[in-house]
């Protein structure tokens, strides 16, 4: 994951973060919240006394001959109870913690899933966008984790601190000196050091992308023919090994400056102001003032020891909860983001007959895109047509279709639909009025029924089936569901079960298209993008002729490479670089003797029986 | 799958914990042996030195103050001690900045082993689900987990190193206090192993819900599925997956973790409370009841015992910790280690496969310019786990320079009959003789030089566009002008032309910002330049054309015909208009050559080529013959 763009977060932007996912955790869970924060913070002034407050009795009522046997036995025992009890508590507190809190997390990353299934389509070209879900998706529970035990640890640093400055102070203010300097000193070198860290993981990371690139290509199995087959291993290797000695580079570079302050930081914090000034001190009031007694000196160690601890603990919390504002940063704004199109209600009811698809001088720029991928489209399609749309490659076909499905809205002219602007319905309706086979569908971890149907199968089981099973069949996946043992329990891809099924190329696609017979509602329009690309002929036929046959009164729009498939359709249009170039029925395009024609002519050549080969 | 299953049943063995742990360390001890001794040479001296610390330099101290000594014997003591922690410093930042580097040169050692390995595997090894579980996903996350886990080890010893020391001291106070060490010490042994069990159950158990949950996050943040999610109602779908992921990880959760709570309480109540009392009320009888003079020792030796249980608790939790992390070392000794079925069983399908390319090694026959007649006996192949064999009995001839076409439904065995020919998987029976000589007489590596194939699922690789086209990195002023022209053949020219960097322009934006994403049909376009670039005897195309358009295809037909003029060509395709180019055409059908002849011979045969060819032809034909014979 990329972390290097760690943007600049105001404070108090980062509190009010940190106190965001903090309120949310409240809301999902209080209990665990305020049990973990309590129990923190009373086993941590129970353990800051244990060291002090009583290690001083102690060694008080040890060397005061007044005090009997008896009396010491009760103060040991009631102390030394006291705070295995507390220890108790505290060592359990975060395993019991954690397993709340994996459902926890797990229900914030459901809301985040399901906030990520309502973005505009357009929300996944713009990549801060997308960084920022898949860098907050991917961290999600170690914020929530790392908010509520770090917090919980701060609450807990302060009121040791407290305790034992109070300590301190009745004793020898100037003791506290040591750890507060120390803390100055570390908070300085820490800085240095971590912005040294981080100057070089962000270096590495950009580093070795290209080694672990080299190294991924060589076991994974889509590559492993090329690399049987060819010397680009050389080249790979290459690829490496420069990454590697990059990397060195760089870590020697950087690892001078990180051991020169962690130096500076070691010797001042832990020899000198620890090590050296507090034994020194004490000794200096015990053996030459003579003020104070091997109790205190006992105690006022401890507490200055445990002070810079709790400073030094202080510190990491800091850290740590810096990084939890900047992941929330990214949090929030995902879950703040409001889509304009998906979700939209609508003013007008969605007609519940096929009604005509008008397209009129529409154009559409991506965003951030120097020239329209669209230039003034108009188009109409009456229900029951036959549209084919051809054109090469990147001539705007896919994303025409995704406009038409409102993946997208157009930045020029509109989409109408029975006379209405289709930004005037409810998304969701509008696009129920669609069937689709994209070029790159997708072949979901889930079984076969519900890669057909694409919707929780609820009610009666035995109709689900069926209609999955006439849907696949109309596909021409019929032969090979009779050959899954499971038949439409079949788990498909491996992704969860090993017994899953890989399906090939072919059998995807036939999958991908019996989803249009199995919609819920009537189709008004079916799209097929490049359906057939991976099917052999007589698959393709099959489709042909359930698209042009069964599909009834709804429009059929296809887009096709094979011009076979598409001569038959009521009217065919060639895009290219984003305009319709030429339109009309095949005839009147190979009567036109134009773009289509000089395509169509390529293609049909190979097929005249008689026809004399060029070569 | 159930290997996997045992195995980690089985990996939970101390002595099986203890050997990942060793190979760990040795290999990385093999690649850097510094690492190895500086580290452990640092955790042990760092480990004494603490103890001395804080257990000797405290009762010295508090023996000072108790007995009223010299200020002046007790600061230097204090130097003395201090001036020892500033090289124990030295070392330490030494250490971090030698490791730092180290790291890298350990990476690059066991890199080098594992693509040493993973030549030397067949193509079939990939394909077989169970090697990818195994390795492909494992040996991406072992080398960091190796690491770390001999890093662990290291401090466990440096645990135990201090936890020794202080021991000394605490015999040299008052034996009998060592008594109060040793159950803290036990109770730890014992509940860290039974802790660390639960742990891993727990790990193991959860990790279903956890791939769950994770490809429902996965599907919803990927641009592909985008599109599909959003026409069809399918999110509802993955969000009760993604529920069923969590609620599954919170049950074993549970379960595990209030386990583990129970085993916590009692070691903290038991063994650590009881104890630390009964240590407490021993000092006070001493000082109180037998008159033992001076307080300061025995209140020192407080801590210390404190010390030893805890340097002992935390060296438990490192070996554990390391060992855990070692067991990931496990994946790489496994696939390092790992030998194919045929090769056990001597099974071949090119001469020196599965052993490490020898320079200079006799006896292998080289491969002659046109490689000769390719002739195919009795050849059957059954893929590893199926019960049909894909191609059955087959037997062809092919002349050198011959065109030859593979038609037929999709399973029919086209793809894999060019991967046998290509010696990619040993044949279950049968052989392939090319240039007279069994194939499994050639040296791989040459043998495969004299191919030149386009996949249908080829590959981009994020390198520049001329490695791409070359396979390798070019060098030279000719090496150059031959990927430029390659690619020139293969209708890519006039996108070279706009790019400013030209082949060496990077692909894929995998590193560089600027890199240059291709179209499906420009991947395809780059595939097939490198068959010109490479310049093979024997061409292979596999549905070479599906993502291209009319034109292109035409063009790239064209061209590849041309330059394989006198070469022996195979084409796959489902555009049977492009069958009809071959000299002949073998259609198969369920694993067998059901025809075979000419375009012509086929049709007049009007057999089952026939049928299909007609079926894609007849939107081509009726009306049109007439207007397409007026323009040619």
């Amino acid at each position: 994951m990329k972390l290097n763009e760690k943007e600049k977060v105001p404070v108090r932007r980062l509190l009010s973060n940190v106190s965001y996912v903090l309120r949310y955790a409240l809301e999902k869970d209080r209990g665990i919240v305020i049990m973990v924060i309590s129990l923190f913070a009373v086993s941590g002034i129970g353990y800051a006394c244990m060291d002090t407050v009583f290690l001083r009795a102690f060694i008080t009522f040890l060397t005061d001959p007044r005090i009997s046997f008896g009396q010491t036995a009760i103060l040991v025992t009631g102390a030394t109870l006291g705070m295995a009890v507390l220890m108790a508590f505290d060592g359990c507190t975060e395993s019991f913690a954690q397993a709340r809190l994996v459902r926890m997390t797990g229900q914030i990353q459901e809301e985040m899933i399901r906030r990520a299934s309502g973005i505009d389509m357009m929300c996944y070209d713009c990549d801060t966008y997308f960084e920022d879900f898949v860098l907050a998706a991917s961290q999600s529970e170690e914020m929530v984790n790392t908010c509520i035990f770090d917090f919980a640890r701060m609450i807990r640093n302060v009121l040791t601190v407290l305790v034992l400055s109070g300590l301190i102070t009745s004793i020898d203010p100037v003791v506290a000196i040591f750890p507060i300097v120390g803390f100055l000193v570390n908070i300085v070198t820490r800085f240095r050091i971590m912005a040294l860290e981080y100057e070089y993981s962000v270096e590495k990371t950009k580093i070795m992308r290209r080694a672990q690139y080299s190294k991924r290509v060589f076991y994974q199995p889509e590559y492993a023919k090329e690399l049987k087959l060819s010397h680009i291993e050389t080249a790979l290797e290459k690829q490496f090994h420069e990454a590697i000695d990059d990397n060195i580079q760089n870590a020697k570079r950087v690892g001078k400056g990180i051991a020169f302050w962690s130096l500076a930081n070691w010797i001042t914090v832990f020899t000198f102001l620890s090590f050296f000034c507090v034994p020194l001190y004490l000794g200096y009031l015990a053996l030459i003032k003579g003020s104070i007694l091997l109790g205190d000196v006992a105690a006022l160690n401890n507490a200055q020891a445990n002070l810079r601890g709790k400073f030094d603990s202080v510190n990491y919390c800091l850290e740590r909860l810096q990084t939890v504002g900047q992941y929330t940063e990214r949090f929030r704004r995902f879950m703040e983001y409001e889509s304009k199109i998906e979700g939209s209600r609508g003013s007008v009811k969605i007609p519940s007959e096929p009604e005509k698809l008008e397209i009129r001088d529409m154009s559409f720029r991506y965003d951030g895109a120097r020239e329209d991928t669209l230039k003034h489209i108009t188009m109409t399609i009456r229900p029951g047509e036959r549209i084919a749309l051809v054109g090469e490659n990147g001539a705007g076909k896919s994303t025409f279709v995704k406009l038409l499905l409102r993946l997208y809205d157009a930045t020029g002219g509109g989409i109408f639909y029975g006379g209405e602007d289709i930004r005037s319905f409810a998304t969701e309706e509008y696009r129920e009025l669609f069937g689709m086979v994209f070029q790159d569908y997708q072949i979901y971890a889930a079984s076969l029924l519900d890669n057909v149907r694409m919707r929780l199968s609820q009610g009666n089981p035995h109709e689900a089936e069926e209609e999955a099973r006439q849907a696949l069949e109309k596909a021409g996946f019929a032969q090979r569901l009779e050959s899954l043992p499971q038949g439409l329990a079949t788990p498909l891809t491996r992704e969860f079960d090993d017994k899953g099924i890989q399906l090939s190329g072919g059998e995807a696609q036939k999958v991908a298209i019996s989803r249009l017979f199995a919609r819920r509602k009537k189709m008004a329009v079916a799209i097929l993008d490049e359906p057939s690309s991976a099917l052999d002929p007589k698959a393709e036929y099959l489709l042909n002729q359930n698209m042009l046959h069964k599909a009834g009164d709804a429009a059929v729009i296809f887009i096709s490479h094979r011009l076979s498939t598409t001569r038959d359709a009521d009217r065919i249009y060639m895009f290219e670089q984003g305009e319709i170039v030429e339109q009309g029925t095949h005839q009147e395009l190979m009567g036109l003797n134009g773009k289509y024609a000089e395509m169509f002519r390529c293609q049909a050549k190979y097929y005249q029986e008689n026809a004399q080969l060029l070569y | 799958m159930e290997s996997a299953e045992t195995k980690e049943k089985k990996a939970y063995g101390d002595r099986h914990i203890f050997n990942s742990i060793q190979f760990a360390i040795a290999e990385i001890f093999r690649a850097d042996k510094g690492t190895v001794i500086y580290s452990f040479y640092k955790e042990i001296t760092e480990g004494i030195f603490n103890a001395c610390f804080a257990i000797y330099l405290i009762k010295y101290i508090y023996e000072c103050i108790e007995k009223g000594i010299d200020y002046r014997k007790l600061a230097w003591m204090v130097t003395a001690f201090c001036l020892i922690h500033i090289v124990i410093h030295l070392t330490s930042a030494g250490h971090a900045y030698y490791v730092r580097i180290s790291e890298m040169k350990i990476y690059r050692y066991i890199f080098g082993k594992v693509i040493c390995k993973a030549k030397t595997l067949g193509i079939r090894q990939y394909e077989t689900p169970e090697f990818y579980d195994r390795f492909s996903r494992a040996l991406d996350e072992c080398l960091e987990y190796g690491w770390w886990g001999m890093r662990f080890f290291t401090w466990g010893i440096g645990r135990l190193a201090g936890a020794m020391t202080a021991m000394g001291i605490v015999v040299s106070v008052d034996p009998l206090l060592l008594l109060f060490a040793i159950p803290p010490v036990c109770g730890s042994l014992y509940f860290g192993v039974l802790q660390s069990r639960e742990e891993f159950m727990l790990r193991r158990e959860a990790t279903p819900g956890k791939r769950q949950m994770e490809y429902a996050k996965r599907v919803f943040y990927e641009k592909k599925y985008a599109g599909e999610l959003r026409l069809y109602p399918m999110a509802p779908v993955l969000f009760r997956q993604h529920q069923e992921g969590y609620e599954q990880r919170y049950e074993v959760n549970r379960l595990h973790r209030s386990r583990i709570v129970r085993y916590r309480a009692l070691e903290t109540l038991v063994f650590v409370g009881l104890v630390t009392l009964g240590s407490y009320l021993y000092i006070t009888y001493c000082l109180k009841i037998s008159g033992v003079p001076a307080a300061a020792p025995y209140v020192a030796m407080i801590s210390a015992i404190g010390y030893v249980s805890g340097a002992v608790g935390d060296g438990i939790t490192f070996f554990s910790e390391a060992g855990k992390r070692c067991l990931y070392m496990d994946n790489l000794r496994d696939f390092l280690e790992y030998e194919p079925e045929e090769l056990r069983e001597g099974r071949a399908a090119l001469g020196d496969a599965g052993e490490e390319r020898k320079e200079g090694r006799e006896g292998w026959r080289q491969p002659g310019k046109d490689m000769g007649e390719l002739s195919l006996e009795r050849v059957t192949y059954t893929y590893p786990g199926s019960d049909r064999p894909v191609l059955e009995n087959l037997s062809v001839q092919i002349h050198s320079g011959e065109h030859v076409a593979l038609v037929g439904e999709n399973g029919a065995g086209k793809t894999t009959l060019m991967k046998l020919l290509m010696g990619l998987y040993p044949l279950t029976q049968g052989q392939i003789l090319a240039g007279g000589h069994p194939i499994t007489e050639y040296r791989q590596q040459e043998y495969r030089d004299c191919f030149g194939t386009v996949f249908q699922d080829f590959q981009i690789f994020a390198l520049s566009l001329a490695e791409n086209v070359l396979m390798r990195s070019p060098e030279g002023e000719q090496e150059e002008r031959l990927v430029e022209e390659a690619l020139g053949r293969a209708g890519f020219g006039d996108v070279l032309e706009r790019l400013p960097k030209g082949i060496y322009t990077m692909l894929t934006k995998e590193f560089d910002e600027e890199g240059f994403v291709c179209s499906g049909g420009q991947a395809q376009k780059i595939a097939i330049a490198r068959v010109f670039a490479k310049n093979p005897a024997i061409v292979i195309l596999d549905e070479p054309s599906s993502a291209l358009d009319p034109i292109a295809e035409y063009n790239m037909y064209r061209n590849m015909m041309e330059a394989s003029q006198g070469k022996t060509v195979f084409f796959i395709s489902h555009r049977m208009s492009s069958a009809r180019m071959a000299d002949r055409i073998l259609f198969l059908e369920q694993g067998r050559i059901v025809e075979e002849g000419s375009h012509q011979e086929l049709m007049a045969k009007n057999g089952r080529y026939a049928a299909m060819f007609r079926l894609q032809a007849q939107n081509y034909q009726d009306t049109m013959g007439g207007v397409l014979y007026e323009t040619e």
